[in-house]
């Protein structure tokens, strides 16, 4: 329920509408993965999407390869020829340079397809991490209850309750000072390195809340069914019932979830480029848009590409996200 | 002694070191304006007079990206500051725009008093100079000495006193006092006296050197000698740090709006305005104020981190210059081709920016791989990341144009070094270089050939990292670039020998006085490898060169001091510590409506002589 | 009803304590920086360092620095030389004169505050009918372009959108000039014209907002329009426009309430930060960005915890005005 600034909150519209209404064991009994995707498939705007997306994967997976069959330049090279000649200023889109160079006469081109390299990794390490962290907080506050559920469910309230973005910004900043020239930077002594480690690790820890929430919800419920008490009765132990009992059941939720967080993550990472505390040893959307900034009036090519091709994956992750969402949960069904 | 570093460059691309430009008092006719030895087109040669006829009146807007870094004039040191500092204040010695080869006498009603033997400085203060609302007060020759002597305060955080003043009697032991004790107030420093009210005295230790004697007068012309009233500073002089800044009072023709009770600064909003007015105590001509002080007050708005619409802003507005920040290459573009004459004008800034490689540790302790790495290094394209070859020279050595001991440099051409030849770079000549220090392909191999490299987070200074670094990898080398703020680099990484990185692309020097010791001294002394403030950012410690530059500091007479320090320089280079890669002309910007004054002093807008049309 | 209220004043302060803890743990513990070393800054001999350190008590235990910290939390500070007081002491920043954290923070607050709230009334301006009109033409090609369009601004980062809307239509650098460009604001001298500096903003910052609000309205007035009160309502022979205003979206509406206490609260906190950098409007995210740049810890900490109070406090105040509208809460 955060976060207007840069990103949706779905998480909060279908932590508090949706995804609350889910009956996980509806589901399981009679959704099978065919019914999942013929519904899916319905959908041709996200089927469009998705299309797009692995393309996209393609892309960042074969770089290089992409921006040979181009002929265009490498990320790294620089091309001074592509710079006024008096006062160094780049120039715009020509058949040397498709989406014209930076300001130091990078092609902006190439530099938007390795961009798509950090957005992805970023996106699904730090959905991973935030997912497994939700999945494991919830699992042991919603069975367990008691103490541990208090003692997670108030470090949620506490977490929630700081600006994330501001600390990530912070905790982002404070990690990369660290002490000497390449070793012992990072956070927790080292154990973080500056760079794509502290991007995945600040947002993964900002971003497990809401999934935490939801599986602990989801768990608190389920423990009270039938076949789980039928499990219990026979001898089950604790983790049998959760493994196999409880956690195929909150499958769907889940899955839900890390997809609507996923395109949240994209934007995250684009923000704290943006803000200087992000990835930096390599080209990102966010960082480009950065650069770009002081210059944004006299390159727009520079600003622009790299924006567009981040809010078209933004975008088709959410459709995407939305079509998964509706083809689980046909009863939330928007459109 | 103990030398502190200056720097170039802020966050956004400001312009953040104070430029020493003193001259020897003895007098120096030589040298000539930078814009000529620089190749600055006419059009765009910085106006140094007042036009006949000035406007009095007005407000002028300075539009700036960051801050000043101390409102004390004890502790100021940035260039953006003393803009301030020398429209507010009157030091012993000052700057007449036009006049760069020697500080004007101001609180000082002459040349400094040298005797014969060099061991004693006396300063004739002026009548009649007061202190503005509420000190009110009339200037005395304790005053100045009360300023000195508060400089040794930690909580005044004054950095380059100390590296010029232990000659004078007593200073160490008062600097130590101060350390010891840093809320006892301002020490008594033995050497700096005032025998009557108009004479200030400083007695230098033997041996007596005149070269040393002249070079603490000229400090005298930096906003540490502006006086400071003992009896109302005291209290908060006390406090650690020192909260002066806050309650400055002030001597020149313009002064921060205060609170006329307190004494409290209501003008200054750190890191948003300084709102100038006409200092009420402040007589001009009549106590021999030699600044025209033609405006009614300037306002100073910070925080214009897009440089480039601020530009653009000035460039079409009314009543606006640039504080701290050149314009971007693409306003520098526009204004050069469409804004009216002397819209845009660019004066020579003295010094030089390196890239220091670290030559204490593999792979650059090895002196071939240096010369491979500035062999290689395409200086012209590092020079584009800060505009185009308008912005100035690419440099082949170190003392710059206009300075003394340039012309016996070599000029722009330099001392013919073949790794500094060829402003391009030559892969060839580099992988040549690289041969003779073992590695036969070339190129850089294995393990040590990993290097880190800690550089700016923002442009510029952010892109000439990077172009160094994609430089630095055609050569073979796998390079970690960590981009931080432009602080924290110096304070946290470059000046700090423990933490430093193979590669510091940022860094700068402005030279401490108009002198060539100035150029090099700090920078390449082996000795003054400082574990904390370190300038000598490549580490640079050859007995060869040190001895140079020992023998080098000594030497009295102007042309024989020239030589001796080109020599310096030639030794310097050929040691290959660094990437010289720019001597710079700094970009300022103004409305249609200003008739703006340069100082080249400081290369920046002297706001004391700019006026409205 | 009160019994609750206290409970839940008291847990709201309990969690005060915590995050002012958390917010502690994470800036002095994480990090491997030492903070007498960035207080000092530039040109700092090692004395200097060591006196720092003392004075800030950095080699005190870390719990007696915390309850320290937190003692200053919760104690208004005073300036006796300044004659200035607050409600809490959050330390001085590193830089800026030692200027006390929470007074830089009150300086920049109304610029955030005028942003936000200029922003809130756009976003519900453009949210609510949007909405309405999507959930009464379900499935016409009107709700899907909307549909279509809403997400894509959803999906758009704010500091690029800024950067467009500026490309377009700022009045010194856009195509379209037509609304006052970057750093309009700190021109602005008078209320109108500070309004008219912040149309490009509010409109960036409303964007993503406002079409969130959008779909979230539309798909809840499609839940309550299928509800039986409203099938009741419809076979009363009740106006369709009557059902959808009176009934419809009267329930649909309610839960935006808390929606938008939460929503103003973060961007109150700082999440403005992207907006404001990219407008240079000098609020509380603005001077976020700079502190971190200068790693000026108290401030970033005290900024943090400033936003942690705003969440708290207006978590607080939804929580209640809920209790009051829905006697059920009280006794969960």
């Amino acid at each position: 329920m955060e976060a207007s600034d840069f990103r949706e909150q779905p998480a909060a519209v279908g932590a508090s509408a949706d995804l609350v209404e889910i009956d996980p064991t509806a589901i399981a009994a009679r959704t099978p993965w065919e019914l999942f995707s013929r519904r899916f498939r319905e959908d041709k705007l996200a089927m469009a999407a998705l299309i797009f997306l692995v393309v996209l994967i393609l892309v960042a997976v074969l770089a290089p390869l992409v921006v040979k069959l181009f002929g265009a330049p490498g990320p790294d090279e620089r091309d001074t020829g592509a710079l006024d000649p008096f006062f160094a200023t780049p120039t715009g889109p020509s058949s040397a340079h498709i989406f014209g160079v930076d300001q130091i006469g990078r092609d902006v081109f190439s530099r938007t397809l390795y961009g798509a390299r950090v957005s992805l990794i970023v996106a699904f390490s730090a959905t991973a991490l935030a997912t497994l962290a939700g999945i494991v907080a919830g699992l042991l506050a919603g069975y367990l209850r008691g103490w541990v559920d208090t003692l997670i469910s108030r470090s949620v309230d506490v977490l929630l309750a700081i600006p994330y973005l501001l600390l990530a910004t912070g905790l982002a900043a404070a990690c990369t000072l660290g002490e000497a020239g390449g070793g012992g930077a990072g956070c927790l002594g080292g154990l973080i390195e500056p760079g794509l480690g502290v991007v995945i690790f600040v947002i993964a820890f900002t971003s497990w809340t809401y999934m935490a929430r939801i599986v602990r919800g989801q768990t608190l419920s389920l423990r009270e069914k039938e076949f789980v008490e039928a499990a219990r009765s026979v001898g089950a132990s604790n983790t049998r019932i959760i493994f196999k009992e409880i956690l195929p059941n909150l499958t769907a939720p889940i899955i839900v979830y890390a997809s609507i967080l996923i395109p949240q993550v994209i934007l995250y990472e684009a923000a704290l480029s943006f803000l200087g505390v992000g990835v930096t040893d390599q080209p990102s959307w966010g960082q480009m848009i950065s650069d770009a900034t002081p210059i944004f009036s006299d390159a727009w090519w520079y600003m622009l590409f790299p924006g567009l091709v981040l809010l078209f994956t933004v975008l088709a992750f959410n459709l995407v996200g939305d079509a998964m969402q509706d083809a689980l949960n046909p009863r939330a069904k928007k459109t | 002694m103990r030398l502190k570093w200056l720097r170039l460059l802020v966050p956004v691309g400001a312009l953040l070191a104070l430029v020493f430009v003193l001259s020897s008092c003895g007098g120096d006719d030589g040298g000539g304006d930078g814009a000529a030895t620089t190749g600055v087109p006419e059009e765009f040669a910085p106006v140094t007079a007042a036009p006949d006829g000035a406007t009095e009146g007005g407000e002028l807007t300075v539009l700036a990206a960051g801050d000043i870094d101390y409102m004390d004039p004890g502790a100021a040191y940035y260039t953006f500051s003393y803009m301030v500092m020398q429209a507010t204040h009157r030091t012993l010695l000052s700057w007449d725009p036009d006049d760069v080869e020697e500080p004007t006498p101001d609180l000082a009603e002459g040349e400094p008093q040298i005797s014969e033997d060099g061991l004693t400085i006396e300063f004739t203060i002026r009548d009649g100079v007061r202190f503005s609302p509420p000190v009110d007060r009339e200037v005395t020759a304790a005053d100045v000495e009360y300023a000195i002597e508060r400089s040794t305060l930690p909580g005044v955080a004054n950095q380059y006193v100390a590296t010029y003043a232990s000659a004078i009697v007593g200073y160490d032991a008062a600097a130590n006092q101060a350390a010891d004790d840093p809320t006892g107030g301002a020490p008594d420093i033995e050497g700096v006296s005032a025998p009557d009210d108009r004479t200030l005295r400083i007695e230098l230790a033997a041996p007596p050197k005149v070269a040393i004697a002249r070079v603490i007068a000229q400090m005298l012309s930096l906003p540490v000698s502006a006086p400071v009233p003992e009896e109302y500073a005291k209290e908060f002089d006390a406090k650690n740090p020192s909260t002066y800044g806050q309650y400055v009072a002030f001597t020149g023709p313009y002064m921060v709006e205060n609170d006329s009770e307190t004494g409290e600064l209501t003008g200054y909003t750190p890191g948003k305005e300084i709102k100038l007015v006409r200092n009420p105590n402040s007589d001009g001509d009549a106590t021999g104020d030699f600044r025209p002080a033609y405006l009614e007050s300037i306002e100073i708005q910070e925080g214009f981190t897009d440089t480039a619409s601020a530009a653009r802003k000035i460039l079409s507005g009314d009543g606006q210059v640039n504080g701290d920040f050149p314009p971007t290459p693409a306003v520098q573009k526009e204004a050069s081709q469409e804004a009216e004459a002397e819209q845009f004008q660019l004066p020579n800034f003295p010094g030089y920016r390196h890239i220091a490689l670290d030559t204490q540790a593999p792979p650059f302790d090895d002196i071939n791989v240096r010369k491979a790495v500035i062999a290689n290094s395409d200086r012209e394209a590092l020079r584009n990341t800060r505009g185009g070859p308008l912005l100035g020279p690419v440099a082949t050595h170190y003392i710059s144009p206009g300075f003394p001991g340039f012309e016996e440099s070599g000029g722009l051409e330099g001392f013919g070094l073949d790794y500094l030849a060829n402003p391009n770079g030559d892969p060839e000549l580099a992988a040549d270089y690289m041969r003779k220090a073992g590695f036969e392909s070339g190129k850089c191999e294995g393990a040590e050939c990993e290097i880190t490299m800690v550089g700016d987070n923002i442009a510029p200074g952010k892109d000439t990292a990077e172009v160094f670094k994609g430089q630095l990898e055609d050569l073979g080398f796998k390079v970690t670039f960590r981009p931080v703020d432009h602080a924290i680099m110096y304070t946290r990484f470059c000046s700090v020998p423990e933490q430093q990185p193979e590669v510091c692309p940022n860094v700068g020097w402005v030279p401490d006085f108009r002198d060539p010791q100035a150029m090099l001294d700090v920078p390449f002394y082996g000795p003054t490898i400082d574990p904390e403030n370190n300038s000598n950012w490549p580490q640079l410690d050859v007995p060869e060169v040190n001895k140079a530059i020992e023998e080098a500091r000594l030497v009295e007479d102007e042309a024989e001091r020239a030589e001796a320090w080109a020599e310096v320089d030639r030794l310097v280079s050929e040691q290959a510590p660094a990437v010289p890669w720019i001597w710079e002309h700094y970009p300022l910007v103004q409305s249609t409506d200003v008739a703006g004054v340069v100082n080249l002093y400081n290369a920046s807008w002297d706001l004391a002589y700019t006026s409205l049309k | 009803m009160l019994r609750y209220i206290i409970r839940r004043i008291l847990w709201s302060v309990v969690l005060l304590v915590i995050c002012s803890a958390v917010v502690f743990a994470i800036f002095y513990i994480f990090p491997t920086a030492d903070p007498a070393k960035l207080r000092a800054g530039r040109a700092a001999s090692a004395e200097q360092i060591e006196l720092i350190r003392e004075s800030l008590g950095l080699d005190d235990p870390k719990h007696e620095q915390f309850l320290r910290y937190l003692g200053g939390v919760f104690t208004p500070y005073k300036n006796e030389e300044k004659g200035v007081d607050g409600p809490f002491d959050l330390g001085t920043s590193f830089f800026q004169n030692n200027t006390p954290v929470s007074e830089i923070i009150f300086d920049r607050l109304p610029a955030t505050v005028f942003l936000v709230s200029g922003a809130v009334v756009i976003w519900l301006a453009i949210a609510i009918p949007v909405g309405i009109i999507s959930a009464v033409r379900q499935r016409s090609l009107l709700d899907r372009a909307t549909m279509i369009t809403t997400l894509a601004f959803i999906s758009a980062p704010v500091f690029w959108l800024g950067l467009v809307a500026l490309y377009l239509f700022a009045q010194d650098v856009g195509q379209f000039p037509i609304f006052p460009g970057i750093g309009s604001y700190n021109d602005a001298e008078t209320f109108t014209g500070k309004v008219g500096s912040l149309i490009l903003p509010w409109l960036v910052l409303a964007a993503a907002t406002a079409a969130i609000y959008a779909r979230y309205l539309r798909s809840q007035l499609i839940d309550v329009m299928s509800e039986d009160y409203i099938r009741t309502a419809r076979a009363k022979g009740l106006s369709e426009r009557r059902v959808i205003w009176r009934h419809g979206v009267r329930s649909a509406i309610t839960p935006i309430v808390t929606l938008l206490g939460l929503d103003v609260a973060v961007l109150l906190a700082g999440n403005a930060i992207l907006t404001e950098s990219v407008f240079n409007i000098p609020g509380v995210g603005k001077e976020t960005v700079t502190a971190i740049g200068q790693s000026d810890l108290p401030l970033i900490q005290g900024i943090v915890l400033f936003g942690a109070f705003f969440i708290v406090i207006f978590n607080l105040i939804v929580d209640i005005l809920y209790a009051y509208l829905d006697p059920r809460v009280r006794y969960q």
